[in-house]
């Protein structure tokens, strides 16, 4: 071969050498296995790397899932005769109730919040929610109730932030409160869920609920590759950001776009303000990262409820670093550790929101 | 006008920051969407329904917890047509393209999820 022979071929080589150094250097992603399941009143996505179980194990694992989630949602109910059903049942004829085992820790985690929110999270809206019909996809309203029916409702114990507890009962300043966990519970199902997911073996795994998601181990030896959608998507423009979720963490956002109705060209979604009983203006979405997916939960509503005049406040009083809100107007505010964590993928204008120490 | 044809170190420079530049355009203003998806998943109550290919038009009328929810799969996209919920916000969702695109009907229990195109993440949150 002659020295002007391999002075061409040099470069073309050089090349081929490189793309196969690139696709051997892959780490070699796993399949994901996907599982759906009907749950909480959404649709439930268990995601497990092929190499963490076989796919018999982790069907059976989410058949658990499924089991564990229908027996929490039994007892969360905020009506009927389950364990929250009944609190509630006797916090109508009383301003004390009997608080039973199965709810105090998350009752007591809630009332915590609450409290640190500034009521901007608050599950004490039960009546508010159901007078707003939001409790039940079908029987939302067409147009806001009346100011007096609202106003009523605020003269009643609404906030849990308000009330009392001890080791065995609940006690309001009067009867009336109501207890609607729908802005935390759906954070503690996700971990249970993956607590089943652990007891079957299967070691890493992400749990999404109706958008919502925690993740456990990895996938292969990358984080978990998560995106958030945009707020108000469009042909082109579906996708927010981009993040990756380590072993432990949980992502939630709270968004005007889940379940509303409009009337006179106005906008009425569920994320009511606790302190004046009717949607939360200023803001299309918040979006809340922590190891607890409870707490990343109601964050996310309070977040949202914040608004971008008490988004620093409110992320710091819960300790939440890692928090993003989207105004009204589609201008993004996130705090200096979650700006780190995200790849932007739309163009947003984005202020870096320093927390007060 | 005359040409040099020999490649000089200064030209190499320029090459090398060109492509530099090129690949923080493409991070910058192609940074991955969801690209175009293949197939549609319909669950009805968290079980899987049906598998449509989105490359053919069809209709699919499915039966969920309160009535029918009528699926329309036209142009490559899928949509809720119909669904017997009160405030049709699966039929506002209007059609879905792309991969990770999801509608449901929730009163009626009757989810939609595309698969396939750019499936860059491994979950979607929303």
């Amino acid at each position: 071969m002659n020295a002007a022979l391999v002075r061409r071929l040099f470069a073309p080589a050089l090349i081929l050498v490189m793309i196969g150094v690139l696709v051997l250097r892959q780490p070699g992603d796993p399949e994901l296995v996907e599982r759906q399941l009907y749950a909480l009143g959404t649709q439930v996505t268990v995601s497990v790397p092929a190499t963490a179980a076989d796919a018999d194990i982790i069907s059976a694992a989410v058949g658990q899932v499924g089991v564990a989630l229908a027996a929490f949602q039994r007892t969360w109910q905020p009506a009927g005769d389950g364990r929250l059903g009944t609190l509630n049942n006797s916090l109508a004829e009383s301003a004390t109730a009997p608080l039973h085992d199965e709810l105090r820790p998350l009752i007591a985690q809630a009332q915590d919040l609450a409290q640190r929110s500034g009521q901007r999270f608050d599950p004490g809206i039960a009546k508010l929610v159901q007078l707003w019909g939001f409790d039940d996809a079908e029987a939302f309203r067409d147009s806001p109730p009346a100011d007096t029916q609202i106003d009523a409702l605020l003269d009643q114990p609404h906030l849990l932030a308000n009330a009392r507890l001890d080791a065995t009962t609940l006690a309001a300043p009067a009867p009336g409160l109501a207890l609607d966990m729908g802005g935390i519970a759906k954070g503690t199902a996700v971990s249970r869920s993956l607590d089943v997911l652990r007891s079957a073996g299967i070691e890493h795994a992400l749990v999404n609920a109706g958008g919502d998601m925690q993740a456990m181990g990895q996938v292969g030896r990358r984080p978990w590759h998560i995106a958030i959608r945009h707020p108000r998507p469009t042909e082109t423009r579906r996708l927010l950001a981009a993040l990756d979720l380590r072993d432990g963490e949980a992502v939630f956002t709270s968004g005007d776009y889940e379940r509303f109705f409009e009337h006179d060209g106005q906008r009425y979604h569920h994320l009511l303000d606790p302190r004046t009983g009717r949607p939360a203006q200023g803001a299309q979405s918040a979006t809340a990262l922590h190891t607890d997916a409870a707490v990343a939960d109601a964050a996310a509503t309070a977040l949202f409820v914040a608004g971008v005049e008490d988004f620093a406040k409110t992320a710091a009083a819960l300790d939440i670093t890692h928090a993003l809100l989207i105004d009204a107007e589609g201008r993004a505010f996130a705090t200096p550790q979650m700006q780190q964590r995200l790849e932007w993928l739309s163009n947003t204008d984005v202020t870096v929101v320093e927390l007060p120490q | 006008m005359t040409t040099n044809p020999q490649r000089t170190h200064a030209d190499l420079v320029v090459i090398g920051l060109l492509l530099v530049g090129v690949g923080m355009a493409f991070g910058q203003w192609w940074a991955p969407q969801a690209g175009p998806a293949d197939t549609a998943l319909v669950f009805v109550g968290g079980g899987e329904r049906a598998r449509l290919p989105l490359h053919v038009d069809a209709t699919l009328e499915v039966a969920g917890t309160i009535g029918i929810s009528r699926l329309q799969v036209a142009d490559g996209g899928i949509r809720f047509a119909d669904s017997p919920c009160r405030h049709k916000l699966c039929v506002r969702a209007g059609f879905l393209r792309h991969g990770h695109d999801a509608a449901a009907c929730v009163p009626n229990r009757v989810s939609v999820a595309l698969t396939g195109g750019n499936r860059s993440y491994d979950s979607i949150n929303f």
